[in-house]
């Protein structure tokens, strides 16, 4: 595996979609080692394509069509399996991205919306594989709108809640300055900051992304 | 049939119809023993049997008239006065004779006995008014007494005729005797006239008379056959000049077994028929079949009175514990068996042990209520059965929609959606392969076209969450709810008590009632916050709550009311409470496991 070309392995019933996806992947410059129409055979296909670098799951898979890829997801996690989840929704769901999240790392929860979006797709792929974690765009956004007046993230700036929601769609430090218009340094500065007041200091800066991602998630619950 | 007996079943008015009769029955008891006096005075060559006879029936009758008007239920006492005053008449007339203008005026009162006995006959026969026919009869013959009575005073005039050494008649208009001799004959046939009517009445009363005839009527028949003819006979020698009271004895025996029978017959009665209005109460009000029996019991004057329901299914009679009737009533006479119909069909039997006392009065009404409290019963029942099929029909409804709506989210999810979501993978592809320096015009219209696609699929989440709640699709309904306060504009909070399986059907509509109440708080409530908090398990409630300006209207074409159906539906209830501090909306259902 290397950063540049993840190794993934899709799964979606719908052979349009399944196709268009594989397609993206491609072109992109992924390999995409096997593709599947509902999850039975994933598992069995991680070990026989291993090195395994990215899932892409639809949520919504037969025979009953409500949650079988996160169900995948939460068993493979529930049986060690550390590879990166992307799961493709047609729903943008918070409760959904929480549960996707809580599993574990290297996890994803897209729109299926965003396969038109130039390279969005891909660079979530890319995101995941490297241990990342992406939210929708619009999940983020309704999060961060209802959360107004919830939790910790009260105390955040209007910039660091900005921040704060890019971070949560996978884009790293240098993305966001690009993406604001700011210069790295600030951006760090601002990381740090908004870090600092979800008391989330002593951790690996990757798994420190995540946790205020799911802080994030989290500021509905209570 | 009519239920109702000229006011004997009100209480009201008691004492007014109590005075009238109470007051004439004084009168009669006076005039009886004024006659007794006066005729003693006049007549003190009579014998004692021969003189008392006649005023003592009157003054029995008069004092069985006082006593039945006094009782708890005023009873028609007027024909007992009148054969009272009609028996002191006579007696009056011959003592007055020789003192008074008045006594050949007063004797002829004496000719009303004989309707008036008739109408008691009648009376006691039927246990109620007579009927129509012999009420007919017995009025014709009244008319035809009155006329004879008015003819008599106006041509007799004894003492101008040099009959008697009496006074004279001042309302007489002539004192020729022939007119009156050759009018006399007349005056008897309009008197044998009269009598036949009321033993035509008589007959057919005792005739139309259900069930067996017991020795009480033979007494009661006959009594006044005799009575009516030893009056006409003794009236008939007394006009003819000779003032024989032989005939009074046998009049008097006639007269009295006849009040006998009437006033035992009303003694009896009485305590029945106050029953009975209970009875006719406990039918109205749904009583079981064991205080129905009871019930009858009482009315019909007998305790071990056994009430037998009529099953269609099973096509017998059954009593209130389960027995059928067949044995019972193989053995039964005629006279122990009572049976209830409605146009044709069986509804009961009542049997008795004792005879069953044949008194319209009494069975009539006790038959009404049996025939009331079934069919109230059968309407209850059928109340009940469309109610139920109403629900049933309702809930079939919500169903059939809801899979509808699940059938066209799903459609829409694996057909436009998919293919929507494919054909932007495919503008991707192709702007990928597009150099925007070369050719910005086509990179610009594919953009153009993936912006319209996301639009598109934008419009196509919504109209699928509207169809279906699809948060539910793959989440729990907690989950669901979060999303939903979650897209609230209005900031809304969730809070979950208790925890365990929510039927689905029960979920959608739960999940429905609190998005219509979110719709709700952001378009009218003027809320700063909402709180939305949901109690898993059985029942399941949810209930939303706006801290706005209150004001919410069921009735006010809110879309509430659209899901009063849904609710009702599922077997639950909503209820809102709204005042000036905002509204709580809360719903609650069965959540059976299904």
């Amino acid at each position: 595996m290397t950063a540049d070309h993840p190794r993934v392995l899709l799964a979606d019933d719908a052979v349009l979609v399944r196709e268009g996806v594989a397609q993206l992947l491609r072109v992109g410059g992924c390999e995409v080692l096997a593709t599947f129409d509902d999850s039975d055979g994933v598992s069995a296909a991680l070990a026989s394509y291993d090195p395994v670098d990215v899932l892409v799951l639809d949520i919504r898979m037969p025979p009953t069509h409500t949650d079988e890829g996160l169900a995948l997801l939460e068993g493979l996690r529930a049986a060690g399996v550390t590879a990166g989840v992307l799961l493709l929704s047609m729903y943008a769901s918070p409760t959904l991205a929480l549960r996707a999240l809580s599993a574990g790392g290297a996890t994803g929860y897209l729109l299926k919306d965003r396969i038109r979006d130039g390279g969005t797709l891909v660079d979530a792929v890319r995101t995941i594989a490297r241990g990342g974690t992406v939210v929708d765009p619009e999940v983020v956004a309704l999060l961060l709108q209802a959360s107004a007046s919830t939790s910790r993230l009260d105390e955040l700036s209007t910039r660091e809640k900005e921040v704060l929601s890019l971070m949560a769609e996978g884009r790293s430090n240098t993305g966001i300055a690009k993406h604001l218009h700011l210069a790295v340094k600030t951006v760090d500065s601002h990381v740090d900051h908004l870090m600092t007041k979800m008391g989330l200091e002593s951790s690996a800066d990757e798994h420190r992304r995540v946790l205020a991602v799911l802080e994030l998630l989290r500021a509905r619950e209570t | 049939m009519s239920l109702r007996h000229d006011g004997e079943v009100t209480i009201t008015d008691t004492r007014l119809r109590v005075v009238g009769p109470l007051t004439l029955a004084a009168a009669a008891l006076v005039a009886n023993l004024l006659a007794m006096s006066l005729l003693r005075a006049a007549a003190p060559y009579l014998e004692l049997r021969d003189l008392l006879s006649m005023p003592v029936t009157g003054l029995a009758y008069g004092a069985a008239a006082g006593f039945l008007a006094s009782g708890v239920r005023p009873t028609k006492v007027w024909a007992l006065l009148t054969v009272s005053l009609g028996l002191a008449a006579p007696a009056l007339s011959l003592g007055l004779a020789q003192d008074s203008w008045s006594w050949v005026a007063l004797g002829s009162l004496g000719s009303f006995v004989v309707p008036a006995v008739g109408w008691i006959c009648l009376s006691t026969l039927r246990g109620a008014e007579p009927g129509a026919e012999e009420r007919r009869l017995i009025l014709a013959a009244a008319t035809v007494t009155s006329l004879i009575a008015v003819i008599r005073t106006a041509t007799l005039d004894p003492a101008a005729f040099g009959w008697c050494q009496c006074v004279d008649n001042p309302l007489a208009v002539t004192g020729d005797a022939d007119i009156y001799l050759a009018i006399e004959p007349w005056l008897t046939v309009g008197h044998l006239a009269a009598v036949a009517m009321v033993l035509l009445a008589v007959a057919v009363g005792a005739w139309h008379r259900p069930g067996r005839r017991a020795v009480h009527e033979y007494v009661l028949v006959t009594g006044s056959a005799v009575a009516i003819g030893g009056w006409v006979f003794a009236d008939g020698a007394l006009l003819a000049g000779a003032p024989t009271l032989t005939a009074d004895p046998v009049v008097a025996a006639g007269l009295v077994a006849v009040l006998g029978v009437h006033v035992t017959g009303s003694v009896r009665r009485r305590p029945s028929r106050a029953h009975v209005a209970d009875l006719l109460l406990a039918a109205r009000e749904r009583s079981t079949p064991g205080r129905l029996r009871e019930l009858v019991a009482r009315a019909v004057g007998d305790p071990s009175a056994t009430v037998y329901w009529w099953d269609p299914s099973t096509q017998t009679y059954v009593d209130h514990l389960g027995r059928e009737s067949d044995a019972d009533v193989a053995n039964a006479l005629e006279s122990h068996v009572l049976e209830v119909e409605s146009e044709q069909r069986p509804i009961a039997r009542v049997v008795t042990e004792r005879v069953l006392v044949r008194d319209a009065g009494i069975l009539q009404p006790v038959a009404e209520a049996l025939r009331l409290s079934r069919e109230n019963e059968r309407l209850q029942a059928e109340l009940a059965e469309s109610l139920l099929q109403v629900r049933e029909s309702r809930s079939r409804i919500v169903r059939a929609s809801d899979d509808a709506r699940r059938r066209i989210e799903r459609d829409l999810h694996d057909g436009a959606q998919q293919l929507l979501i494919s054909t932007g993978a495919k503008l991707n592809l192709a702007t990928t392969r597009v150099d925007a320096t070369r050719d910005p015009e086509l990179a610009e219209t594919l953009a153009d076209a993936s912006d319209e696609l996301g639009r598109a699929l934008e419009e196509l989440r919504a109209l699928a969450r509207g169809i279906t709640p699809t948060a539910l699709v793959h989440g729990s309904l907690p989950d669901a709810l979060e999303d939903l306060a979650l897209r609230c504009p209005v900031p809304s909070r969730l809070h979950v008590e208790g925890g365990g399986k929510v039927n689905p059907e029960v979920a959608a509509t739960a999940y429905f009632v609190v998005a219509e109440c979110l719709v709700n708080v952001a378009k009218h409530a003027q809320a700063s916050s909402a709180w939305v908090r949901v109690v898993l398990g059985d029942p399941l409630r949810v209930a939303v709550r706006d801290d706005g300006a209150g004001g919410a209207d069921f009735k006010r074409g809110s879309g509430l009311r659209g899901l009063i159906d849904r609710v009702a539906a599922q077997g639950g209830s909503l209820d809102v409470v709204t005042s000036t501090g905002g509204t709580t909306v809360s719903a609650t259902f069965p959540n059976g496991s299904t």
